[in-house]
């Protein structure tokens, strides 16, 4: 059993080479860093069975004689089962529905040997005492990491899962990531000090509470034991005493239970799943979740359905792209480096090179990219050549930033109030060599050079979702390369199908090699 | 009797049009070199006098010939024969020439006819080794309104930069191309 500073131990019993290769995957890649597999099944603390494979039935027989938890997959059809440690799941499986009920497990094993240890060493400290301790001592640093990993683990998970189920990601959604990502970050900051991160913790700097919306109630906990369908996950949350996740990880690191040490060393686990990462890794699943990493998974909406169009609509200000394109527009405006300060750090533009430094993580800066807390930032002009003489940041072309974090704030949304009706105006071809690129871009790009479609028009002329559409316009916006036109324009609607055979067989060429 | 395609290269010389070619072309590259003996031998030592021929073959057999014009001016009477029943016209700028902007207009005026009836996509080359001018700059050149002639900034090495002007140049003149 897991000594509780250390991983949850979980074994696959008689499943399908599929959802095996696929549970490889979950538990070997970062997904589900709280748990890890073992080959065998005697000293582990969760047993993943699947209901449809009837041999296992002697293994759930055998669970109750027990203390060890199970986590079953059922069909819709059959019924779920129900037992004190078990825990069910309706195929197909959600990545988060699995990761939460993991957690839950893992919390309720930690409450028991907590009781335990209570009794036995007859302390008064409490855990929130300890707790206290721990994060008074903490850095801001380490904690905000800390944050950043999960909020980015988290993201990465409902992302895979809404790939797979297929759900809409929409402005409720994003809403409550928005309430999730704050409560993180106001969790971690609280007791902590601040440093600049890109000060490289020289000097404090002073941030604008403004740029970090306060939030009014900590949320409820729902504390939801057993779940035996897959409804709504997104609205559960990870059952705690009080806290989210990072927190209840300070806590089990810092309590110091008394436990059971496992005799296997890690490393073993390592060359075992990365065996098995190698060949089974499913391509599918991996191609789905990279064309959803970029323009989401919404579906096609009815343009006059007011509440579809809502669906469809981001706040730009709420985001990075739009702060690091206002910056850049100011400074090349004026002719001038230009210092872009937000809650998370410092950018710096500098208009001769164009080119924009920082010093963030790829993790970092990807949560950056996507988060939608930049209700405001300030820019400020720089005397030239003053920034980056004694600092070694990241440094990357202002454009291809600003088109990256475009595409990744939007994931299949555009600017409030953008018409959808209205012709698309392009004003420059983006160099995509340069940018990054999914897939039709160059084919949606060509009709906006070709002929005058609205956003809607060119979904259905091509018909490609509107996701990519919408992903690439909002890209292209904000790096000014197209904007919609109030002025309608007679549309060359009409197109040549000369050759197109051939064309098509070049480009399935040019694509398999 | 199967139909003649072919993709016309062309550009100034030294832009890249035959290392371009062979870095897609499924043939060993067809190359009419000669000694350079004008204005060209300070640039580089041979240059193409009549034309670069490679191929893409697809699985049908299909050949698509690509085919590279010289880029002296005075071979231009070379350029309206390989023009001649062509998809289009990939234009390469070698932009670590101070004369780039005005090669890139010498270029598409003289193409003028054949871009009417096709399509161009324009790559501009040697750009991380002495860059001239921002890619902002050549845009300014391209005529304002549809279409919206694609300019990239390339390597003429990299197949990966050369397919993308291809699947540019065939998605500009038909966007409904379906694979």
């Amino acid at each position: 059993m897991s000594d509780f500073n250390n991983k949850l131990q979980v074994s696959l019993n008689n499943l399908d080479d599929t959802t095996k290769n696929t549970l490889n995957f979950f538990f070997g890649s970062g997904l589900c860093d709280k748990a890890e597999l073992q080959s065998k099944s005697n000293n582990t603390d969760v047993h993943i069975i699947d209901l449809d494979r009837n041999h296992d039935k002697q293994v759930l027989s055998n669970l109750k004689n027990n203390s060890q938890y199970a986590i079953i997959f059922h069909n819709q059809s059959s019924s779920p089962l129900f037992g004190e440690n078990i825990y069910s799941i309706t195929k197909p499986v959600k990545a988060a529905l699995l990761k939460q009920q993991i957690n839950t497990i893992r919390l309720q094993l930690q409450e028991t040997k907590t009781e335990q240890t209570t009794l036995v060493k007859d302390s008064n400290q409490s855990i929130e005492t300890l707790l206290q301790k721990t994060t008074n001592h903490a850095l801001y640093e380490d904690a905000f990491k800390q944050a950043i990993a999960e909020i980015d683990e988290k993201q990465l998970t409902m992302e895979l899962d809404q790939e797979i189920t297929n759900q809409t990601f929409n402005e409720d959604e994003d809403r409550r990531l928005t309430q999730e990502i704050e409560q993180e970050i106001i969790n971690h900051i609280q007791h902590d000090g601040k440093k600049d991160s890109f000060g490289h913790g020289q000097a404090p700097v002073e941030y604008d509470d403004t740029l970090l919306k306060p939030k009014e109630k900590q949320e409820d906990i729902n504390h939801i034991p057993h779940t035996h369908d897959n409804e709504d996950i997104n609205n559960q949350t990870t059952v705690t005493d009080g806290n989210k996740e990072p927190t209840e990880n300070l806590k089990s690191e810092t309590t110091g239970f008394s436990l059971k040490t496992r005799n296997k060393s890690s490393s073993s686990q390592k060359s075992h799943l990365s065996a098995a990462l190698k060949g089974s890794v499913e391509l599918d699943t991996l191609n789905q979740y990279k064309a959803h990493k970029h323009v989401g998974s919404n579906k096609d909406i009815n343009p006059n359905n007011p509440k579809e169009l809502e669906k469809v609509y981001l706040t730009p200000k709420k985001y990075i792209f739009h702060h690091l394109a206002k910056a850049v527009k100011l400074g090349r405006s004026k002719k001038a480096d230009t210092h872009l300060k937000t809650l998370f750090g410092s950018f710096l533009f500098e208009y001769k090179t164009n080119l924009i430094y920082h010093d963030f993580s790829s993790t970092k800066l990807r949560f950056i990219k996507y988060s939608p807390l930049f209700l405001e930032a300030s820019i400020s002009l720089l005397k030239i050549n003053t920034p980056t003489k004694n600092i070694k940041p990241n440094t990357v072309d202002a454009e291809s930033l600003i088109w990256e974090a475009a595409i990744i704030a939007s994931k299949g949304r555009i600017p409030r109030d953008t018409s959808l009706t209205q012709v698309v105006e392009m004003r420059t071809w983006p160099n995509y060599t340069k940018l990054l690129v999914f897939r039709y871009v160059v084919q949606i790009t060509a009709t906006w050079a070709t002929h005058h479609l609205s956003l809607i028009d060119t979904s259905t002329q091509l018909n490609i979702p509107q996701r990519y559409i919408f992903t690439l316009f909002n890209a292209m916006l904000a790096i000014k390369c197209a904007k919609t036109n109030n002025v309608t324009k007679k549309s060359k609607t009409s197109f040549t199908k000369k050759r197109r055979a051939v064309f098509s067989k070049i480009l399935s060429h040019i694509f398999r090699k | 009797m199967k139909a003649n395609h072919k993709i016309i290269f062309s550009g100034p010389v030294g832009a890249g049009k035959t290392t371009a070619i062979t870095s897609i072309s499924d043939i060993p590259t067809v190359r009419t070199e000669e000694s350079a003996s004008d204005e060209t031998k300070d640039l580089k030592d041979s240059t193409t006098v009549a034309l670069d021929y490679g191929a893409i073959i697809l699985q049908d057999s299909t050949r698509i010939h690509l085919y590279g014009t010289p880029g002296q001016k005075r071979f231009d009477f070379m350029w309206e024969i390989l023009t001649n029943g062509g998809i289009g016209l990939l234009l390469l700028i070698d932009g670590s020439d101070v004369k780039a902007i005005d090669n890139l207009k010498f270029f598409l005026s003289s193409f003028k006819n054949f871009i009417n009836k096709t399509s161009v996509v324009v790559g501009i080359t040697k750009q991380e080794i002495n860059k001239q001018y921002n890619l902002e700059d050549y845009q300014k050149v391209l005529n304002e309104g549809l279409p919206v002639i694609p300019i990239y900034e390339v390597d003429a090495r990299s197949k990966k930069d050369i397919s993308l002007m291809v699947e540019t140049l065939l998605y500009t003149l038909d966007p409904k191309i379906s694979i």
